[in-house]
């Protein structure tokens, strides 16, 4: 018998998947239509089931108002991988389900590129009740493989990201006969279609399983944080769709900020995800006197007089918008002379097709770094009560430890439009890159015992889940260690007290306070060793960094002056610092902290504000997310 | 401060006023103390013979007995107006809400107390206009958005008891309650909401059309009191429009600028709002399809255009649909059963507040003295951000003219009503309060917090603490609240606040 060739086949890289690059209604339109059908190539799960439900995502169609379960899509049926999924079809529910899938495994995708490591959703943490005399020990978690999509759980013009079922839902509501432009009078529209609905949802879910106490705000930024942050991140996600800014680019001749597409663009992005406006006015607003979209001219005072979350984030994001479009020009300014004789004044007339290849892929590209330095700074800042200058700052000191020589002048861009736009860290002398940066560690300070044991620690962590790439067993080694951090870190803090009372080292160090007056209270404002992550990142040489991230919070309860200490009466105030461990270099590198020591600037303030009736405190609220998306959540 | 104990006031307890009017006194401005709700008369001496006007006149549903004293009221202010000239002049109503006018409910003991008091005429704004489109279209949304809010309630209800594990919703169970407490206030009492989803049907008729009307024991005493005067002596303000006069008065002594609710070609305008307005989500969509859509999935009537998928044919369960169904099933806490009622509850609040944004905003202009007397009914802060853009311009009788603004009016304010009972988005700060005079302004809040507290959803932030702040440090004793204890109010202005157990007066000399 002749011997016979076999040569295994490789699994592909990608399932390519067919979907909305914007939402049905730019489909009806002649201009935009040839662009709003793209294929979105999704990383290949081998053990995807009908749903979908994979190792991130479970697709679960049921339509409680309706009393209906919809069929799930089969994406491995061989009919549906021979054409790119289903085709384009909002009146299909099994297309939804695919869309909401492809959507979001993008921007699952695009997370672990700048984080470095997988995703991770929410944990289900049980609190224990403890033995009687013993200390109280940390909640017992449960890991939540799946982010559960329903795509037509609501009835409503509304979408939003449930912490507490660890769960996407989606609207669908009728358009009646009024339209909106584009919207077939008596047709349905599906909040899962949007494209931008989807990554803004998901975003919300990613932050949150990164950091689950973003929700405790006492300050307008806080709640205004979350919101933004998920509009950048759908907003940039969209930019480095080529085909779609090619299509831009061309009608625009290059030129994205004054031609009113992008403008366009950007208004279905505000209406798609219902944010009243708010994000098309931060933008820009078509001029009146000419018709044509114009950018809003940066206006420093306006972030002061504006305290609505929406309004508010809304101006976080043409911060961010104003640096990328810096940063596209400084990329095509070369291909503008070169195309133009030297003289960098193109000619009149359409732009050549190559030339407009290239600039689609310029914008594309410095899209992708936008969305990678925003996602990446993430691990950069403290776990509770962000303001958006601490977001500045997280982003500088992210990119920087990453990029130490700043090449193109991202980071510039950045200070140079955030300024522009009124958004400052509080307490710094200049707003140059080095103030920017997060402080380091002081030498002495890593000499210091306590510190060296966590870092001792870490790097065991590290040398023992370095092989492992299981989700699941990732977690689970991840929580185990946190645990044994807790018993270390808790004795440290409770033995922590200087000899004459005041703070100690530790402490000092993260802005924890475990001074008391009374056992009730301290039993009350124990430590949690919130998130422990490890990052594997290239730098700029090739070479690999390995970091750690490890968030403590802690809660105090707070008093007005007079007021009774009993659980009824004060407001809960929540801090807490992110650590950076070089593990490479065996030291801490920043300790972010939102310090909760009485005597602190920070409390100092929460305490005038209450005084003043003007604070806006929040605490975990069920459905957070639903409120804000909804329009009542924080009304102050 | 030392606290007063309060008794139940008794009918009699009336007359007990100490003193009488200070002898200079031009305007007296009594809020009745009825409990949670308006009721104000407004009294020009117009040198000596009296002419009344009577803004609102209703108290909160299902507040205690002890803080419900409407049939007293109505009744002083029968006896008031008998015994000074006879007429009430005007009935000022602000909008559709059971705490403005359930005083006025036809066969109510309340109202028959005022039946026989003549009336000249009625005043309300341009929502009350049968042939306005606008107000058409806004009364058909809002009565569509009662409706899905109303088919919810017992859904909502039933969530909240339903104790199997994943589907206990306590949100559902604060909900219900402030849908219920938004929906009486309205004018559907539970009863009568449970009753109103048989309208349904009629809703699948006229959802297509301009809108529903629901019967409402509001709207019934809003008919009440048009009946009250012939066809010509109601009257339909829009904002903007030349200064009407009060009657009996000339119109060179008083006059009274309309400043709200604005009209939705005006908002459009306004660059805060640019396309879509968030006063009455008239132009954000097409809301009252979306209520329609949402109640008939909560009433369970089967209407095929409401349903996302026209070709969705039932069959068997494919196993792999059984597979999810049991993961469904499997992870209880993770269910979504029920999160799409509080759709209803947005709805509800959506009707709350556009409501009160309907709100009839007076502002009565003395002449003479420029002094001006604002009385902006329940108006939130969406309504009030539109009187800056109000502007009229005035010829007087030598031929010269003049212009006047929304913000002028502002300025020249000595007597603020509080809007809304004093609740977080019923003041404007910057470009409302902050514009008031900050000497000699007087301002009184109909509110009683120990019945407000006790409510769920914004009610219980009634009065926001902040803005009592702002309002004692910018009146001083000028600031009155309904529920200060008797005998506590005046302080420094002497004889021009007085007050009984049922009305607090002020005077302007």
């Amino acid at each position: 018998m002749p011997p016979t060739h076999i040569r295994p086949i490789n699994f592909p890289t990608a399932r390519r998947l067919r979907a909305f690059s914007f939402d049905p209604s730019l489909s009806s339109r002649l201009e935009t239509r040839v662009v709003n059908e793209r294929v979105y190539p999704v990383h290949w799960e081998i053990d995807l089931t009908p749903g979908p439900v994979g190792n991130y995502l479970e697709v679960l169609d049921f339509d409680p108002a309706s009393g209906l379960w919809y069929e799930p899509v089969d994406l491995n049926d061989p009919r549906l991988l021979a054409q790119d999924g289903l085709p384009p079809d909002a009146s299909n529910p099994q297309f939804h389900q695919q869309m909401v899938y492809a959507v979001g495994m993008t921007t699952i995708r695009n997370f672990e590129r700048a984080l470095g490591r997988p995703a991770v959703w929410r944990t289900k943490r049980k609190s224990v009740a403890p033995l009687p005399g013993a200390r109280k020990e940390p909640a017992e978690e449960e890991w939540i493989p799946v982010l559960r999509i329903y795509p037509h759980a609501l009835r409503e013009a509304n979408a939003y990201y449930s912490p507490e079922k660890i769960a996407l839902l989606f609207g669908y509501f009728p358009t009646g006969d009024m339209t909106a432009e584009g919207q077939y009078p008596g047709g349905m529209v599906f909040t899962c279609l949007s494209h931008d609905v989807i990554a803004h949802e998901m975003t919300h879910a990613l932050l949150d399983g990164v950091h689950p106490r973003l929700t405790e705000w006492t300050q307008p930024d806080g709640p205004a944080f979350h919101e933004a942050f998920a509009d950048i991140v759908a907003l940039f996600q969209h930019f480095t769709f080529r085909e779609v800014l090619q299509h831009q680019i061309a009608r625009t001749r290059g030129d994205l900020e004054t031609e009113n597409l992008l403008g366009a663009l950007a208004q279905e992005f505000g209406r798609a995800t219902g944010t009243h406006g708010a994000l098309r006015d931060a933008l820009g607003s078509v001029n009146a006197r000419t018709g044509k979209w114009e950018r809003r001219i940066p206006d420093p005072a306006r972030l002061a007089s504006t305290t609505e979350p929406h309004l508010r984030g809304a101006i976080l994001v043409a911060a961010v918008f104003d640096a990328f479009l810096t940063i596209y020009r400084t990329r095509i300014a070369d291909l503008q002379r070169i195309a133009s004789g030297g003289s960098g004044i193109l000619p009149a007339g359409h732009l050549h097709p190559d030339l407009v290849a290239r600039f689609a892929d310029e914008a594309a590209r410095s899209a992708q770094h936008v969305l990678t330095m925003c996602i990446r700074s993430i691990d950069y800042i403290p776990p509770v009560d962000i303001t958006f200058g601490d977001f500045l700052r997280a982003l500088i000191t992210a990119d920087q430890d990453v990029y130490p020589t700043d090449e193109r002048g991202y980071r510039v861009a950045f200070i140079d439009s955030f300024r522009s736009h009124g958004i400052y860290p509080k307490g710094l002398r200049s707003l140059s890159e080095q103030s920017l940066v997060w402080d380091s560690v002081p030498e002495q300070e890593q000499q210091q015992d306590q510190l060296s044991q966590v870092i001792a620690r870490l790097r065991n962590f590290l040398s023992s889940v370095s092989f492992i790439t299981d989700r699941q067993r990732r977690w689970q080694k991840a929580y185990e260690e946190r645990r044994e951090l807790w018993t270390l870190l808790d004795g440290f803090l409770r033995t922590d007290e200087t000899t004459s009372g005041g703070p100690g080292r530790f402490e000092q160090l993260t802005g924890l306070d475990f001074s008391y007056e009374d056992q009730a209270e301290l039993k009350y404002r124990r430590l949690h060793v919130y998130t422990l992550s490890l990052v594997q990142r290239m730098d700029e040489n090739g070479g690999t960094r390995n970091l750690a991230v490890l968030t403590l919070l802690q809660r105090r309860r707070h008093y007005a002056i007079g007021e009774t200490h009993t659980r009824q009466n004060g407001v809960d105030v929540w801090g807490g610092c992110t650590m950076i461990f070089d593990l490479d270099h065996y030291c801490l590198r920043y300790a972010v902290s939102k310090n909760l020591r009485a005597d602190s600037e920070r409390l100092q303030q929460i305490v005038g504000m209450r005084a003043a009736g003007t604070s806006v405190q929040s605490s975990w609220d069920g459905e957070p997310f639903a409120m804000l998306h909804r329009g009542h959540g924080c009304r102050s | 401060m030392p606290v007063k104990k309060k008794s139940t006031p008794k009918p009699g307890d009336r007359k007990r006023r100490a003193v009488g009017p200070p002898a200079d006194w031009r305007v007296r401005i009594r809020m009745h103390r009825q409990g949670v709700g308006d009721c104000f008369l407004v009294t020009f001496k117009n040198g000596g013979s009296p002419v009344h006007m009577l803004f609102d006149c209703g108290v909160l549903p299902a507040s205690p007995a002890e803080f419900n004293h409407l049939e007293a009221v109505t009744a002083a202010v029968r006896d008031e107006v008998i015994a000074n000239g006879g007429t009430l002049d005007v009935i000022v109503v602000t909008h559709e809400h059971a705490d403005h006018v359930s005083g006025f409910e036809p066969k109510k003991k309340a109202t028959q107390n005022l039946d026989g008091v003549p009336v000249k005429q009625v005043w309300m704004a341009w929502t009350e206009d049968p042939d306005d489109k606008i107000a058409k279209k806004l009364n058909g949304q809002l009565g569509m958005q009662a409706l899905a809010a109303a088919a919810i309630l017992p859904k909502l209800k039933a969530a909240a008891t339903d104790e199997r594990p994943g589907r206990f919703n306590a949100r559902a169970g604060e909900s219900a309650a402030d849908v219920a407490d938004i929906l009486s206030n309205w004018g559907l009492p539970d009863g009568q909401a449970a009753k109103s989803t048989g309208q349904l049907r009629l809703g699948a008729a006229v959802s297509t059309s301009m809108g529903l009307a629901l019967s409402t024991t509001v709207r019934a005493a809003m008919e009440h009191v048009k009946s009250r005067v012939p066809e010509s002596g109601f009257l339909k303000f829009r904002p903007g429009e030349p200064p009407h006069a009060v009657p009996g008065i000339p119109k060179d002594k008083v006059r009274v600028f309309v400043l709200g609710p604005p009209r939705i070609e005006d908002l459009d305008k306004s660059p805060r709002h640019g396309p879509k307005d968030d006063i009455f989500h008239l132009v954000d969509g097409d809301i009252r399809a979306q209520a329609y859509s949402l109640a008939v999935a909560a009433a369970a009537t089967d209407d095929p255009n409401s349903r996302p998928f026209e070709k969705v044919t039932s069959g068997q369960a494919s196993s792999s649909l059984k597979k999810l169904k049991k993961r469904y099933n499997e992870t209880p806490w993770r269910r979504i059963d029920s999160d799409w009622l509080l759709a209803g509850a947005e709805f509800a609040m959506q009707l709350d507040s556009a409501t009160n944004n309907t709100s009839l905003v007076l502002a009565i202009e003395l002449v003479e003295t420029g002094e001006v007397l604002l009385f902006p009914g329940d108006a939130q802060i969406e309504n009030w951000e539109t009187w800056r853009n109000v502007k009229w311009k005035l010829t007087d009788a030598a031929g010269t003219s003049s212009t006047v603004t929304g913000e002028d009016l502002l300025r020249r304010t000595v007597f603020y009503k509080v809007g809304h009972h004093g609740s977080h988005n019923g003041t404007l700060d910057v470009h409302g309060l902050q514009l008031m005079p900050s000497s000699g302004l007087v301002a009184m809040c109909p509110v009683v917090h120990a019945v407000t507290s006790k409510r769920k959803g914004d009610w219980k932030q009634i009065p926001k603490q902040s803005l009592c702040t702002a309002l004692e440090n910018k009146c001083g004793d000028g600031f009155l609240r309904m529920d200060a204890p008797q005998g506590m109010l005046g302080g420094r202005l002497g004889g021009r606040v007085q007050e009984t157990e049922l009305w607090v007066d002020y005077f302007l000399v």
